[in-house]
């Protein structure tokens, strides 16, 4: 393995580590220490001793984070102040949801955002390029809430085509008509969701593209006979990829930040609503698990998109940096 | 001699960069007389969920305050929160990118991991569990926004600090017997202040959004108004899909997070045009 | 020469680390100095010359403490003073200055002629008010052939000659013994050049200085020099005194230089040696002497065996199997 790649796997680690120590002490530092507010003097002193014990508040600062810790890496996140549930199997619940949108978001990408963004380097400076490029500068900075009270008011309420909340109706169906279900609830989240990246990833490949095509080597690509097509496809798209790709990298923590908002606006039961759910409770402990996971899955998504940048850039391959 | 046209020559000449500086600065023009302008808008009248018109230019909302002060009123505390963010990340920030660009060694490293984690870290959610923990204040909010805005800063100032080391300017000051903390913040800053700034800017926009993201949430402060905090009432009160649709409840306040961010965006790709000699064909 | 030596730098060396790319890898270094030794008089000029990639700039660069040495000494009248890690650096610090080799490079862009040249005097006490410096600043700027009034000018709007000349008033701003000249007129038209040169060999009368002058031209490099060091791959090829450089008793490589040099003539230049291939890689510098590989004379002894530095006269060395010694005078 190159060094390259272990660098990597090291600081994600290192990443992982700093979201755990940087939760827990921001939760446990702030002068309301929201722990101890769970325990109300009122109770009798019995109950105030076990859920001390409970919680582990009878032990010191540092037994604490070792405690939590041990917790983490046996999979254990602790217990929700609210409903009691296991904070592990909260999110293996939620989980799969957020997975769909984050799923079809990149899909979207692949097959939308890298052709656009050919489309527009190859018509660069005519009137679907600048459209392209209006659009893409609106899209970079969108508000989420605002697009998506836009796409609610349009298609829920003028329409009334797509449904406003949730991701199935009530009760849960079966079968096909059941997919076709989460399918239609699933449209206006994974678009108000997919905007930003889709601008980034339109733009990064136009940009890159241009640039590619007046490089040498596809001015001799050209020259050696070889038919647009081919030579754009061959040669000038793996190359423009690269900044494409590493933008998506850099972004994904931006858009699982996003998954927050999307996923309030429109009540999808996946991770980012149940963060907004955890913070109008104040439930710590499911605060806590749910950006654990969420700086997990986005260290996870970088070191992937480093491996898909190595095949990419022969450069790095070599092992260089 | 030779003579190179001023900065100022491209500014006016860039036609997004105008329409941003002209933006911002009706933004900024408004936040600041928003109290000579409008009455604080507080309590309840009896004027609910009226459309615009004559008296309330953009209508009123459901406790029927009027939405036109709202959104006036916000402006002042979006300026305030982005202002102050922005201060306390370009505190953090520019140092942290100046002394990893530069220093060679442990301290270089470290403040380099640091940077490369916080970039990757999702921001968003760590800055609502820190704004729920610390409690929902106009200052609160800002401190949080700042805290965590600077990392993208510090890279920008950080490969600004790389290039120009490299320069033999630097190495004839460090020959001439000037210590690193003066050629670091004087003569390393001063060649830096082009993409610092155009980053700083970009950090305006951001960290508008952020305010509003975590006001919306319920995470800003109840007691100012912020553009936010209007669009968390209207969605709580489901403006977005109730019938008669008061539309002005919801669209308003959103277009003005939106322009106002994009006037950021453009002033600050225009100047970053103009100091980088490619946009200037 | 009997005298003490102001500056004595012996068996410096310096390697930089070559980058690993591989998880496990031999580590490797470039050689840029190597064992390099030698005595600079008070008042005289020595010329360092050498293909770019002898090592000559980062020769300056050691010595004056801006890159750190792997090696060797060197002191600056009797005292050590490598990297400057003594006591009194601030004030020996200035007394050795470098004139830079880009002069579009060594000026910072965003600060006015007038404040470059005074902040090292403002920190360094040679002035101790902004006006005694905004004086101090004009003075120089005449004794160096510029009108004081260009004190609030900024650099980009100054010719090459005229930056190169701001870079010259800035370093001896701080009253420098001696100025290390990297390559300071190569990046200039030749008859900017002459000018310049000019200019140095006035200020060292006006100012007593003593000069290291570094260049890849030779024909530059004697105009100026009083004794020449030749410089390749990191070593010392040749120190000799201004008069011996042209003998015929000279390193070959030196030789090879010198018929680089254009002469007036009308005559055809038969004798013209041309090195072939470029300057080996300075990570694995070859076995035997520096030069083998692209020497006219080299024998299988030269392959195999790194010749020492000869002395062949008082004060005349030369790296050389084939020098023949006490052939001179």
């Amino acid at each position: 393995m190159s060094r390259y790649i272990l660098q990597r796997i090291g600081r994600g680690l290192l990443t992982i580590f700093v979201s755990l120590t940087l939760t827990f002490f921001i939760i446990r530092l702030m002068p309301s220490n929201p722990v101890e507010l769970m325990i109300d003097p009122h109770m009798s002193q019995e109950t105030q001793d076990m859920l001390m014990e409970k919680f582990g508040l009878d032990k010191s600062f540092g037994e604490q984070y070792i405690l939590f810790l041990k917790g983490v890496v046996q999979g254990d996140l602790g217990v929700s102040f609210g409903s009691r549930a296991n904070v592990t199997e909260l999110i293996a619940q939620k989980l799969p949801w957020t997975l769909l949108l984050i799923g079809i978001v990149l899909l979207l990408v692949v097959i939308i955002g890298i052709p656009v963004g050919v489309l527009a380097a190859k018509r660069k400076g005519r009137l679907s390029d600048r459209i392209i490029s209006i659009v893409v500068t609106m899209g970079i900075s969108i508000f989420i809430p605002f697009l998506a009270f836009l796409l609610l008011y349009l298609f829920s309420f003028r329409l009334g085509v797509l449904p406003t909340a949730g991701a199935y109706t009530p009760p849960k169906g079966e079968g096909f008509s059941y997919v076709l279900d989460i399918a239609r609830h699933a449209i206006l989240p994974a678009v108000t969701l997919s905007v930003m990246m889709l601008a980034n990833a339109v733009l990064y490949t136009r940009n890159s593209m241009i640039d590619v095509l007046k490089e040498d080597y596809i001015r001799t690509a050209y020259s050696k006979g070889l038919d647009k097509k081919r030579t754009l496809k061959v040669h000038a798209l793996k190359n423009a990829l690269i900044p494409t790709v590493t933008v998506i990298g850099l972004q994904i923590g931006v858009m699982v930040g996003g998954s927050v908002m999307t996923e309030t606006v429109f009540s999808w039961p996946g991770i980012g609503r149940m963060i907004y759910d955890a913070v109008t409770a104040l439930d710590y402990p499911v605060l806590q698990g749910g950006f654990l996971l969420m700086s997990v899955s986005v260290v996870l998504m970088n070191f992937l998109t480093d491996l898909v940048v190595a095949w990419l850039d022969p450069r790095i391959k070599l092992g260089g940096k | 001699m030779k003579q190179r046209k001023s900065f100022g020559y491209y500014f006016l000449r860039n036609k997004n960069g105008m329409i941003g500086l002209i933006g911002v600065a009706l933004i900024v023009i408004l936040g600041v007389i928003a109290p000579f302008l409008v009455a604080y808008p507080e309590g309840y009248t009896a004027d609910i969920l009226l459309a615009p018109s004559l008296s309330h230019p953009l209508g009123t909302d459901k406790l029927g305050l009027d939405i036109l002060a709202e959104v006036i009123w916000g402006a002042r505390t979006s300026l305030y929160v982005s202002l102050t963010a922005v201060v306390i990340s370009a505190l953090i920030g520019i140092p942290a990118g100046l002394i990893s660009g530069f220093v060679k060694g442990w301290l270089g490293e470290i403040i380099d991991a640091c940077i490369d984690i916080f970039l990757t870290l999702p921001m968003l959610p760590l800055m609502i569990i820190m704004a729920a923990i610390m409690g929902t204040s106009i200052n609160n909010v800002a401190l949080v926004i700042g805290l965590f805005s600077w990392p993208q800063l510090a890279r920008v100032t950080k490969n600004a600090t790389l290039k120009i080391s490299e320069m033999q300017y630097i190495e004839a000051a460090t020959c001439l017997g000037l210590s690193k903390p003066r050629i670091l913040f004087k003569h390393v800053l001063l060649n830096a202040t082009g993409p610092v700034f155009v980053n700083l800017t970009l950090i305006m926009a951001s960290a508008v959004l952020s305010e509003a993201s975590l006001s919306f949430l319920g995470l800003g402060d109840p007691t100012t108004w912020s553009w936010g905090t209007i669009l968390k009432r209207a969605w709580t009160s489901n403006a977005v899909i109730s019938s008669p649709n008061p539309w002005w409840w919801w669209l308003i306040p959103s277009l003005c997070i939106v322009i106002f961010v994009v006037c950021f965006n453009m002033l600050g790709t225009a100047i970053n045009d103009i100091l980088n000699p490619k946009g200037r064909d | 020469m009997s005298k003490e030596p102001i500056l004595k730098v012996s068996h410096l060396n310096k390697f930089f680390k070559v980058k690993k790319r591989k998880l496990i890898e031999e580590k490797k270094y470039v050689h840029a100095v190597e064992d390099v030794s030698f005595e600079l008089y008070e008042g005289e000029t020595l010329g360092i010359v050498g293909e770019s990639g002898s090592g000559k700039s980062t020769l300056a660069r050691t010595i004056l403490g801006l890159i750190p040495s792997s090696g060797g000494t060197v002191e600056y009248k009797g005292q050590n003073i490598t990297d400057f890690k003594v006591s009194n650096s601030k004030m020996l610090r200035s007394e050795l200055q470098m004139i830079f080799q880009d002069p579009y490079a060594s000026l910072n862009p965003k600060m006015k002629v007038g404040s470059a040249i005074a902040e090292p005097m403002l920190i360094n006490g040679q002035a101790k008010n902004k006006e005694e410096a905004r004086q101090k600043v004009k003075e120089l700027l005449q004794m160096i052939g510029l009108q004081p009034e260009v004190y609030d000018r900024y650099p980009h709007e100054f010719s090459g000659g005229q930056r190169q000349r701001i870079g010259i008033a800035r370093a001896l701003a701080v009253n420098p013994k001696i100025l290390f000249c990297d390559e300071s007129v190569s990046a200039l038209d030749v008859s900017v050049q002459a000018q310049i040169l000019n200019l140095f060999n006035d200020l060292k009368e006006k100012l007593h200085l003593t000069y290291v002058f570094i260049g890849h031209d030779l024909a530059v490099i004697r105009y100026i020099s009083d004794r020449i060091m030749v410089m390749y791959l990191g070593k010392v090829m040749e120190i000799a005194p201004y008069d011996e450089i042209f003998d015929e008793n000279t390193h070959p490589y030196t030789q090879s230089l010198i018929s680089a040099i254009l002469e007036p003539t009308t005559e055809p230049n038969a004798e013209r040696i041309i090195l072939e291939g470029d300057i080996p890689s300075p990570v694995n510098p070859p076995k035997g002497c520096r030069f083998c590989q692209r020497c006219f004379k080299a024998q299988p002894k030269c392959f195999e065996e790194e010749p020492e530095l000869i002395p062949v006269s008082a004060d005349h060395q030369i790296r050389c199997h084939f020098a023949k010694v006490g052939e001179n005078k």
